[in-house]
């Protein structure tokens, strides 16, 4: 708060802490860097359930793993509302699977329910999305065009980047292919 | 915490107007309605200053404490006395009323 008070001169504590809400709901929107496990228990002949995280509120669903050590596999499902998840086929017994979910800021709870870990693992593209929003509001003292467009270009470069990351589940080189190692010769020379 | 009721803004009007000693030229009546005016401008010019759908105060009393935040009591006080000092007839002070306002102004939405 105090690094955006610095940036912001003149700005209502109240604001800023609206626009890091709208910024959160953006950024987490757009990278599901905010996920959630939930225990989805299925019975027979049942392919809709409802769901509602602990916090915050769901985005989308990233997807149904069926938890039989036999099957471990995603399960088609889709989400037709946002608190429904549907299976496209019947489960055809009783059964714990595990669905995973993308969450934002609940727009009744606003900052409450955010987990800690986010600001700190994202504090640059939150700090550039709320001084971009706060500098493009019409005559403030903080109001500045050129800046505003500057710190939301930061942050939606930096919002792809995690997205992207995060589809990889922040692994180093994710998308790259390679062989199995016994398909390797001795060096890329010989 | 300097300006916190409406008495502390009659107190710093009334020495920014030099209108400190009694017989006063201007009433209590005529600086709490100049600040209720200013709340009104306030409003117009920077709703976030009343975020959260209460009814726009307005005061009477000096005991009363003027709800605007910390950074913006300033603004408020030039604008009270401007619009005290429109009342005076004479041109110099329609000079020195409209600075007041012009400060006001630019104190809400610029950084001056």
């Amino acid at each position: 708060m105090d690094y955006l008070r610095l940036n912001l001169p003149g700005a209502l504590d109240g604001v800023v802490e609206m626009e890091i809400a709208n910024t959160l709901d953006e950024f987490l929107s757009k990278t599901n860097a905010w996920t959630a496990e939930m225990p989805l228990r299925v019975k027979d002949n049942k392919q809709n359930y409802s769901v509602k995280p602990a916090g915050g509120s769901v985005v989308r669903l990233i997807g149904v793993l069926d938890d039989n050590p036999d099957m471990d596999i995603w399960v088609p499902a889709s989400m037709p509302s946002l608190d429904i998840i549907a299976l496209r086929n019947n489960p055809g017994r009783s059964a714990t699977f595990r669905a995973f979910v993308a969450l934002k800021p609940s727009p009744n709870k606003g900052l409450e329910d955010i987990p800690e870990w986010i600001y700190e693992n994202h504090r640059l593209p939150i700090q550039h999305g709320v001084i971009g929003r706060m500098m493009s509001h019409p005559a403030k003292p903080y109001s500045n065009e050129r800046l505003a467009i500057y710190n939301m270009r930061k942050f939606h470069a930096m919002t792809a980047q995690v997205r992207a990351e995060k589809s990889q589940e922040y692994l180093y080189r994710g998308q790259v292919w390679c062989y199995p190692r016994n398909f390797a010769r001795g060096t890329q020379r010989s | 915490m300097a300006l916190e009721t409406v008495a502390d803004y009659l107190t710093d009007a009334r020495r920014l107007l030099q209108d400190t000693v009694a017989p006063y030229r201007f009433p209590d009546t005529d600086y709490i309605a100049a600040l209720n005016n200013g709340i009104m401008e306030t409003r117009r010019l920077r709703p976030d200053l009343f975020m959260g759908g209460a009814p726009l105060p307005s005061y009477t009393a000096g005991t009363d404490v003027v709800a605007i935040d910390v950074q913006y009591r300033l603004a408020v006080l030039y604008f009270t006395c401007g619009n005290v000092q429109l009342a005076d007839d004479e041109a110099e002070q329609d000079a020195r009323s409209a600075v007041f306002n012009t400060m006001f102004t630019s104190k809400l939405i610029a950084l001056g």
